[in-house]
């Protein structure tokens, strides 16, 4: 069968290959060699992931974008500083979150903006929202309306969060990191993680008493 | 006011807990009915924000642009700066070359040594980029063999310890989906890693938040999660679905070792003819046999077999028709397509 199937492929992989390569060593790559093949496998690797976090964490697309730039800037400038011992994705998440705090700063933004606001308008938005949703369902245009305002009201309690908790909440909830892997990125005890989180949820569970979503 | 109940049982619902602390709470709720009902009750709490946490796409060529900008900024700080990561080709900076003559005679010559520079570069782009991306292209393809290799060695194992049988499909229920292959083997201990069930070329790659879900996660899942866990439970890989034999339905497929016959591959796609797969740009798919080798296929009906292995012999997506009908099925298909129809939609 072998000789006749189409064949593309053999089992043998390049030994250069970046794909099979820990975070770590290609870090060590860069940080010792100056490999530029190893920076750039990095920062594909975590374009998704770093961005959807910024994205999050910034509520804005094109402060996102700044952000993540940012971060590998720094990581070029700064990956002599890093510890070996540690893993690359807490460190690069530290470094994110730093970024997107300094971000924040310079923008003047006393208060997070929105967890999930759109860089189009509101109007945009809105008529996006409704025209998934007609899609999806066939719901009466004031059960849509009624649907599209609680979910505003949840987006506006996860935005007052302190600061603090809502850091958490991202970590763990929007990136799926373990409570350990948090602390780590925010350089935090685990109990404190927890407490955080808990804090939110709790402080986020009144306001969702209020606010239950139709099925 | 610090909970340690309540925060392990947010743990428990992030998945973030370590394992140890997974298992412990998991045995409290077995054996605790009103933390079972708190536990419930803070899950449709948290389900209300669910539509938050969608995947935010990056702009495309946001990581191209990133990496520019830091070469930018590397070519900037050369000569200015012993910090930062040191360049193993300072022969790509042509401001940097070394003794040159007067001002003038410098300003001139770097000019020119851009123009050199921007040709050669852009002559080396035309030259190289079509090998780059094939690199990139072989890599995925080669790793994502790799993968296969493994969960082959998975099924082999989970079949010596189950009767020779393979994993099983069930014809209902909230497990009756052909991505049910993974939680049984991560469950059974055979993976561990949830990337393994990630093709790198296909869209999953990079989300290292995946994670694959418990079984007990997915018996528990009511109609408004299940769908979900079901479409990516099995990650980017397709799994075989049972088959079809004196009018009953075989949820589990024996290991008989045969080398033509396919038993997972690169996830099937609607979007594409002959369903092709979409992991590897819709140029072919991996296919694991059930002897554990691995094939790249630039068709889902190769010649010498002749079984569309990704439906079955009446042009289907549902269990074979018969026990030498091979349908590798995408995470959240159905072995019954009246059961299929009624998860398919998650509205519903």
């Amino acid at each position: 069968m072998n000789g006749t199937i189409e064949h593309l492929h053999s089992k043998e992989s390049s030994a250069d290959s970046t794909n099979h390569v820990s975070d770590e060593t290609l870090m060590r790559r860069y940080c010792e060699k100056g490999d530029r093949v190893a920076f750039d496998e990095l920062v594909h690797r975590y374009e998704r992931e770093l961005f959807g976090y910024l994205r999050h964490y910034l509520g804005n697309a094109e402060l996102a974008e700044d952000a993540f730039q940012q971060t590998f800037l720094q990581v070029h400038l700064k990956c002599h500083q890093f510890d070996p011992r540690r893993r690359v994705r807490p460190w690069l998440y530290t470094v994110a979150t730093n970024q997107a705090i300094d971000l924040q700063r310079r923008q003047k933004r006393h208060k997070m903006v929105s967890l999930d606001r759109r860089t189009t308008s509101k109007r945009e938005e809105d008529v996006g929202a409704l025209g998934q949703l007609v899609d999806a369902q066939e719901h009466r245009p004031e059960d849509q309306a009624e649907l599209l305002e609680q979910r505003a009201q949840i987006r506006e309690a996860v935005d007052s969060l302190p600061e603090q908790a809502r850091q958490v909440l991202l970590l763990v909830y929007f990136q799926g990191m373990k409570y350990r892997e948090a602390a780590d990125v925010l350089s935090i005890p685990v109990g404190t993680v927890k407490s955080r989180l808990h804090a939110a949820m709790n402080k986020l569970g009144e306001s969702l008493n209020h606010t239950r979503l139709p099925k | 006011m610090s909970d340690p109940v309540q925060e392990q049982l947010f743990g428990h619902l992030f998945q973030a807990l370590d394992d140890d602390e997974q298992a412990s709470i998991e045995a409290r709720l077995n054996g605790e009915p009103d933390l079972w009902q708190q536990y419930c009750q803070l899950r449709r709490q948290c389900e209300q924000l669910e539509f938050l946490r969608e995947e935010l796409f990056p702009p495309d060529g946001l990581a191209r642009r990133t990496c520019q900008f830091v070469d930018g900024q590397r070519r900037q700080d050369q000569g200015q700066r012993p910090g930062g990561a040191p360049l193993t080709s300072p022969a790509e900076h042509p401001a940097m070359s070394p003794e040159r003559g007067s001002p003038s005679w410098v300003g001139h010559v770097r000019w020119v040594d851009v123009a050199v520079a921007v040709g050669l570069f852009l002559a080396a782009m035309v030259l190289l980029f079509p090998a780059l991306q094939s690199s990139r292209f072989d890599a995925h393809i080669t790793a994502c063999q790799e993968n296969l290799r493994q969960i082959g060695v998975a099924l082999t194992e989970y079949s010596a310890r189950n009767g020779g049988y393979f994993p099983s499909v069930p014809a209902g229920g909230n497990t009756s989906a052909a991505g049910i292959y993974a939680p049984v083997l991560f469950d059974a201990g055979f993976l561990k890693q949830a990337q393994r069930v990630i093709c790198p070329g296909s869209s999953l790659a990079g989300r290292q938040c995946f994670r694959v879900p418990r079984l007990g996660q997915i018996n528990s899942a009511g109609s408004d999660q299940l769908p979900q866990l079901r479409q990516t439970m099995g990650g980017s890989y397709g799994y075989s679905l049972g088959y079809m034999h004196r009018g009953q339905y075989h949820s589990a497929r024996k290991n008989l070792r045969r080398p033509l016959f396919a038993i997972m591959a690169d996830a099937p796609s609607v979007e594409l003819p002959e369903l092709q797969s979409l992991n590897h740009g819709g140029k072919g798919q991996n296919v694991l046999f059930e002897d554990g080798h691995v094939d790249f296929l630039l068709t889902p009906r190769p010649q010498p077999i002749n079984d569309h292995f990704f439906t079955n012999d009446n042009g289907l997506v549902a269990a074979g028709v018969h026990p030498d009908d091979a349908v590798i099925g995408a995470s959240g298909a159905s072995p019954v397509q009246e059961a299929e129809a009624a998860w398919g939609n998650p509205n519903e």
